[in-house]
């Protein structure tokens, strides 16, 4: 087995809460004064070529975050996050942005995130002028457009003349321009219809297999991260609490988020909806300014014990065959 | 359906737009009894809302409703003056939206908005509505419902804001609820929760639901019986169990094969519906299907079919191969999908 392609280790970042017109920095943290908001807060993963890595979790469990860090697109509070065998927060100029060529991302919105003003031709142009290389432009639009089932008379077309899918597939073809070796895609289908859904999640499977692309897959819909994933994160509260290849983790979940937020999703299946026990949770998600201390789940887990107050549970294998950070894990039946 | 509490026949909405007039809604039928939910599936611009809102009384200009009635306890909606309707919304007609932060005003008291709901319809005293808002928010699972009701919107988080619009629409008894993706802006272990509220709300008031939603995983776990729309018309419609287990409709059916689900087989592609749902500008002429239809015939590009009985009760499909679906989905199956 090669290096894997991303190490990211101990990635921290913190947002400090700067002074506001309410309150100065020693005001009381819910009224915007003082503190830093704990966004991320010692994650560790590793990520192969040719490989999915699933991000799930709730709004504000520091997913998007972490996508962003990966790309630089943010500073790390502390941590290190190594692209093929190179620390990138190191890098600087010319070598930053050879880096930056193999490194692209997708965004959940595709109204948002493609300029209005500019034609497709441009929107795809752009990121080969950018790295130099205008004279690949007339022959790579047009192969681009083709590899996510568009048109080459597409080309001159304005993104508000493309339905949400097609523009998802414009946003794909932006991020495959220059050859990266790894996508982050950021909800990349929460945004569209059940029916295109389905068709945008194929693409990006075929689109991995032919050109051997690592994918970062963000999302909150389990369902859909899941059917596209090798391996899968848990986060909750800047924190992972549970990773591993993905049938693990949804057959055997041995962290009580994970097993709440699985047994949480509604099925299309009226008879299984009838059978199943759901784990309702208790409350709502802690203040990410604030963490509880020890286990960040302590708060809404129905496990909870002093430990789990006083000492923050590692990420280990506790006999799941994969980590979880939790003091009173299920050992699952299923191998 | 002699106990149906809402009827809706026929129902045609339409918008005036620069590019022509638009027929959201063109024709739809359904009814909903006392204590029983009705789930309206369907992908954007298919018309569900439009229905909905079309009950509450809410269509503004340029929309305007251009057909068919809507009965509520027998008596027609459309021929309600507006003051008349504004004493049943929020009364007996009550209504969830999507976004609870936009649905409250962010200027009051969350306790003092649902008063103001108490005041309008049931109650007299100022003192006794904010004890019964109270209430209502304890009901809801809201904790320390007393102080809470005295916070603001923004000191809510999501999930709370939606349990307490639904303390405000089970306020004053509705005998309708109608709920907008009501969790749809939730995350995914908040929604258990405020799923749970709602039906734990129905089921006190005996109300009947008409839940709007694109989620299927939603219906499949709170609706009695479901219809299907496509582009402005129900395509499908009937208990729970025969539009999921017995869909005779290709597009019901392609919505459901096109779900990755927990526990599917991951090697395989997922099976899709192709192309886009058509512009309501400019509809085909036959079924609006057809282009994405895998069993298409030249018949359903000319013709549209309407909804008739597939099954001995309430369920109806609006197809010309309604009859020999199941058989042409086992075919289809068949064939290893690339």
């Amino acid at each position: 087995m090669s290096e894997p392609l991303l190490v990211v280790t101990d990635l921290v970042k913190h947002f400090d809460i700067k002074k506001g017109y309410f309150g100065g920095a020693d005001a009381p943290s819910d009224v915007g004064g003082g503190g830093a908001v704990h966004a991320v807060d010692g994650v560790s993963f590793t990520l192969d070529r040719n490989e999915t890595l699933g991000i799930v979790g709730e709004s504000g469990c520091g997913k998007s975050t972490t996508g962003r860090l990966v790309l630089r697109l943010l500073e790390p509070t502390s941590g290190t996050i190594c692209f093929d065998g190179t620390d990138i927060n190191k890098l600087k100029g010319r070598v930053l942005r050879e880096f930056r060529r193999r490194m692209q991302i997708v965004f959940q919105d595709p109204y948002a995130s493609l300029n209005p003003r500019m034609r497709v031709q441009e929107i795809l142009a752009e990121p080969l002028v950018i790295q130099g290389r205008r004279h690949e432009v007339k022959q790579r639009v047009p192969e681009l457009l083709d590899m996510v089932g568009l048109h080459a008379e597409h080309a001159s077309r304005y993104p508000h003349e493309f339905s949400g899918g097609q523009r998802q597939r414009i946003g794909i073809a932006r991020a495959l321009a220059l050859e990266p070796d790894l996508v982050v895609l950021d909800e990349p289908v929460s945004a569209l219809d059940v029916s295109i859904q389905a068709q945008v999640l194929n693409l990006l499977a075929e689109l991995q297999e032919r050109l051997d692309l690592a994918f970062l897959f963000i999302a909150h819909d389990l369902s859909v991260v899941r059917h596209i994933s090798d391996r899968i994160a848990v986060m909750y509260l800047g924190k992972v609490v549970e990773i591993g290849a993905a049938g693990e983790i949804y057959t055997g979940a041995g962290h009580p988020y994970t097993q709440a937020l699985l047994s949480a999703v509604p099925e299309p299946d009226p008879r299984r909806e009838r059978a199943r026990t759901r784990i309702v949770l208790e409350g709502d998600l802690p203040s990410p300014i604030d963490p509880p201390s020890g286990c960040r789940f302590r708060t809404r887990c129905w496990k909870a014990q002093d430990i789990c107050g006083t000492e923050e549970p590692a990420l280990i294998d506790r006999g799941q065959g994969h980590p979880v950070a939790c003091h009173f894990a299920d050992v699952s039946v299923h191998a | 359906m002699t106990d149906a509490l809402l009827e809706v026949r026929d129902l045609k909405v339409e918008f005036k737009t620069e590019d022509g007039v638009v027929a959201a809604v063109n024709g739809v039928s359904f009814w909903v009894a006392p204590g029983e939910t009705l789930a309206i599936v369907g992908e954007s611009g298919s018309g569900k809302s439009v229905s909905a809102l079309s009950v509450m009384g809410l269509i503004d200009k340029p929309g305007r409703i251009s057909g068919g009635d809507i009965l509520f306890a027998g008596q027609s909606l459309l021929a309600l003056s507006e003051r008349d309707y504004r004493r049943l919304r929020g009364g007996d007609l009550a209504m969830i939206f999507q976004d609870p932060l936009s649905s409250l005003n962010p200027a009051f008291r969350v306790g003092d908005q649902i008063a103001e709901a108490l005041l309008t319809h049931t109650y007299e005293k100022k003192d006794a509505a904010r004890r019964r808002a109270a209430t209502l928010l304890a009901d809801v699972g809201i904790p320390q419902a007393g102080d809470r009701a005295r916070d603001y919107p923004h000191q809510f988080s999501g999930g709370m804001r939606q349990r307490a619009m639904i303390a405000m629409a089970i306020a004053n008894k509705p005998k309708l609820l109608i709920a907008d993706e009501p969790t749809t802006a939730l995350d995914v272990t908040i929604q258990a929760q405020v799923l749970e509220v709602l039906q734990a709300a129905q089921q006190e008031t005996d109300a009947a639901m008409l839940l709007i939603t694109h989620d299927l995983g939603v219906v499949a776990g709170i609706a009695d019986r479901v219809a299907v729309m496509y582009a402005g018309r129900i395509v499908e419609e009937g208990t729970l169990d025969e539009v999921f287990y017995e869909s005779r409709h290709p597009y019901t059916l392609g919505l459901l094969n096109s779900l990755p689900r927990l526990d599917s087989d991951r090697s395989r592609p997922l099976r899709t519906i192709p192309g886009t749902p058509p512009s309501v500008l400019s509809l085909p002429p036959g079924c609006a299907l057809a282009p994405r239809c895998p069993y298409v015939q030249d018949r359903c590009r000319t013709e549209r079919p309407e909804l008739e009985a597939v099954g001995p009760e309430t369920h109806r499909s609006a197809c010309f191969r309604s009859a020999e679906l199941p058989a042409l989905a086992a075919a289809l199956e068949e064939v290893p999908s690339s």
